[in-house]
């Protein structure tokens, strides 16, 4: 059995939350595969398995804090003790646990006085108190001793217990009211706490303004129907929409922008990085299709297909998570007629694409009949562009997708 | 000025040259892949947890390799923490450099007859122990020269300059490698010094230089040769310029002070993929060549692994051993504390 621990990467950081895990328990492991991504203050880092073997036990889920020397997985290479029953660890958070137990074993080899956790300063005053260190109990978490401990050790007074009186204090103030009939709390954590926070950022700072349109879609669907006997790829609205994005963005190129705030300037994009927002388990995701402009339909269909389905196992790398210039969210058909998207700072734009339904719509030959209409909703940064350049943008849009041959002439 | 560059980024020749011999070029390559396993590897190791801190040094192989390359057995390096690949070349055992990054205090002396100074951590002062270890060649009368690595934050340091203009004074045989990887830890060269080049300081001390192109594995070793030849005779300064693809060390995190389109464009340039480019072209390089490198080292490594997690670490008293020939009481007396033989 072989635990893996996460140990002190460097510069005193003694703490991590989970990002997000690679394993399951009851996986095989290869040596060297990764196990765990983690986030300190400072780093993203990735843990990987010593060893070959089958996870046994996991620690903590998503978002959760985890300390140094917690045991991050257990892992059945096979050798020495007969194998646990799978589990979940628990995180330690007290010295006492067996985790930290375990960690201070390798200090306490070899020859020579047990390492003693101490500050130079703590040190200082045991010397001039007469108080051996190495007698001192230490009361803190992780072993520490502090200068407390050793004026307990000098006037022979027993510390107090991890002194619950500040616990209880803690607790009295994040506590809220006590409501009536609560069934189950949730950690904001993970990628739910990032658009907890992102979109409160984007909402406060950037001044929203949306415009609606309704687009029929039936021609499109004929297109889209036609070419699926010539491809292998499972081609959805999407890719089309996102196809018609990279013309239009090409033709008005306020919207393929960023806002540099700092310097207060506009920078246009050269390239065309689409974020096609999508929801997972975990909360919203916007994974990025980098370069679209130099893309074919079926290769942006691939990419999508791709993305997705990574985005949904939670595999995608930050890279792929980044870069976007431009958003599109496809609500699909439970997300409403209209919608006010949010943008993500510092992009200037985000197309929302809703719910197709069929509805009266005037024929070519002026008459009433019978068409699949699709509501879009187009947010902008009121700021840098104007109702005007929102026009000619949702015009475009809605002309390429009722007219998708125009495509042709283009690219 | 003007870079040499022998190699474009797809890896063809730019001009009419003459090569090394077949055997030498894939040698290159097959240490600076070998080179970049052991990196990968050690900073995994560090992430498990058996290894105290690592700073990588993918990307910056081929100056390294092509500098090791023209030295002699008697010839001195002066490493920084980064030139691994380099001093493993000059016969620094893979299993010292493994020890010396786990923290234990016997990794970083050399075996008897391996002309290398143990890792200097302090930013640039290697670059005076290579003057002391030259002068010291000069004064004996024998042809060993000397070589010394340091990156461009060291370039901003004091003892940078007292280096060179006593190298220059003295007319030393070193040879000074400024590794340009485009940061001090987080600080960008434009951020950090007034001239559009390192190598130009050189004129300032009337120092023979090179510029070279740090991820052309072919153009350093062209340089490095001429750089070895004219150092007999007095100091040489040769810039190269090249990009740590990886973190400053295990504790940083690059993503907070770079682009990643920046990262993605030096990608492109990676020393082992242009290398390979231009060997596969020459029918030198195929997938059965890749995967008996990858093999050879991949075994290396694990061997050397093993047998380090085997040994027992040394132990607190061991560290002071090595600061004293003959301890003083006060030392004596810990070290004799520590054993348990107070």
């Amino acid at each position: 059995m072989e635990r893996v621990l996460f140990t002190d990467v460097g510069e005193g950081l003694h703490e991590a939350e989970i990002l997000q895990w690679f394993v399951n328990v009851g996986d095989t492991v290869e040596r060297d595969e990764a196990l765990v991504e983690l986030q300190t203050d400072k780093v993203a880092i990735e843990v990987t398995a010593p060893k070959k073997g089958i996870i046994m036990q996991r620690i903590g889920d998503i978002g959760q804090r985890i300390i140094v020397g917690d045991t991050l997985v257990e892992v059945d290479t096979g050798e020495g003790a007969a194998a646990a029953q799978p589990a979940e660890l628990e995180i330690a958070s007290k010295p006492q646990s067996e985790t930290a137990a375990m960690v201070a074993q390798p200090a306490d080899r070899g020859q020579g006085p047990v390492r003693i956790k101490a500050a130079p300063s703590v040190r200082k005053l045991a010397r001039e108190l007469g108080v051996d260190i190495q007698l001192v109990h230490a009361s803190a978490a992780h072993g520490r001793i502090t200068k407390e401990d050793v004026r307990h050790a000098a006037t022979g007074e027993t510390p107090t217990e991890p002194s619950q009186k500040q616990e209880a204090a803690k607790v009295s103030v994040h506590r809220v009211a006590p409501v009536m009939g609560e069934k189950r709390r949730e950690k904001i954590s993970g990628v739910r706490k990032q658009m907890y926070q992102n979109i409160a950022h984007s909402l406060a700072t950037i001044p929203h303004t949306t415009a609606m349109y309704d687009m029929q879609v039936d021609e499109l669907n004929r297109v889209r129907k036609d070419l699926k006997a010539f491809t292998e790829q499972s081609l959805t609205y999407l890719p089309f929409f996102i196809k018609i994005a990279v013309h239009v963005l090409q033709e008005n190129p306020i919207f393929n922008a960023s806002i540099d705030e700092e310097n207060e300037e506009i920078i246009y994009h050269e390239n065309i990085n689409i974020g096609v927002a999508m929801a997972t388990k975990q909360g919203l995701i916007v994974p990025v299709i980098h370069n679209v402009e130099t893309l074919s339909l079926e290769e942006i269909a691939a990419q999508l297909y791709d993305l997705t389905e990574r985005g949904r196992d939670n595999k995608l790398s930050l890279h792929e998570l980044k870069g976007a210039t431009f958003t599109i969210s496809s609500t699909g058909m439970r997300g409403g007629v209209y919608a006010t998207p949010v943008m993500t700072a510092p992009q200037v734009a985000i197309l929302g694409l809703h719910a197709m339904a069929e509805k009266p719509v005037i024929l070519p030959d002026r008459t009433i009949g019978i068409g699949t209409v699709m509501g879009s909703s187009l947010s902008f940064d009121h700021r840098v562009i104007d109702g005007e350049a929102v026009g000619y943008f949702m015009e475009a849009f809605k002309s390429y997708v009722e007219n998708p041959n125009r495509l042709l002439l283009k690219s | 000025m003007d870079m040499t560059k022998w190699l474009d980024e797809q890896g063809n020749l730019l001009g009419d040259v003459t090569l090394p011999s077949d055997e030498l070029l894939t040698t290159m390559y097959a240490e600076m892949k070998r080179g970049r396993m052991i990196d990968t590897k050690m900073f995994k190791m560090q992430r498990q947890g058996r290894m105290a801190l690592v700073a990588p040094v993918s990307g910056q192989e081929a100056i390294q390799v092509a500098s090791a390359l023209v030295l002699n057995k008697e010839d001195w390096m002066a490493p920084s923490y980064r030139d691994s690949v380099a001093t493993m070349l000059h016969g620094m055992p893979l299993e010292n450099i493994i020890r010396y990054f786990k923290g234990y205090s016997d990794g970083g002396g050399a075996p008897e007859g391996v002309n290398v100074l143990p890792v200097q951590i302090i930013i640039a002062a290697q670059m005076l122990h290579a003057v002391g270890v030259a002068f010291a060649s000069k004064i004996k009368g024998d042809s060993a020269r000397t070589i010394t690595f340091f990156g461009d934050g060291a370039t901003s340091q004091g003892d940078f300059h007292e280096a060179l203009n006593f190298a220059a004074v003295y007319k030393l045989p070193v040879v000074f490698v400024c590794q340009n990887n485009q940061y001090a830890i987080s600080t960008p060269v434009r951020k950090q010094m007034n001239t559009d080049t390192i190598v130009e300081r050189a004129k300032a001390y009337n120092m023979a230089y090179e510029y070279v192109d740090g991820n052309d594995v072919l153009a350093c070793y062209d340089v490095m040769k001429r750089a070895y030849d004219k150092a007999q005779n007095g100091p040489v300064f040769v810039e190269a310029v090249t990009y740590r693809l990886g973190p400053h060390t295990t504790s940083d995190d690059p993503k907070k002070y770079r682009e990643q389109i920046e990262e993605e464009q030096w990608q492109q340039k990676d020393p082992l993929v242009r290398m390979r480019a231009f060997l596969t072209a020459r029918g030198l390089w195929d997938e059965a060549f890749e995967r008996a490198i990858e093999e050879r080292a991949s075994a290396e490594i694990e061997e050397a692994v093993a047998k380090i997690e085997e040994t027992p670490p040394p132990t607190l008293a061991d560290m002071l051993e090595k600061v004293y020939a003959t301890p003083p009481t006060l030392i004596q007396e810990q070290i004799d504390g520590l054993r348990g033989n107070a």
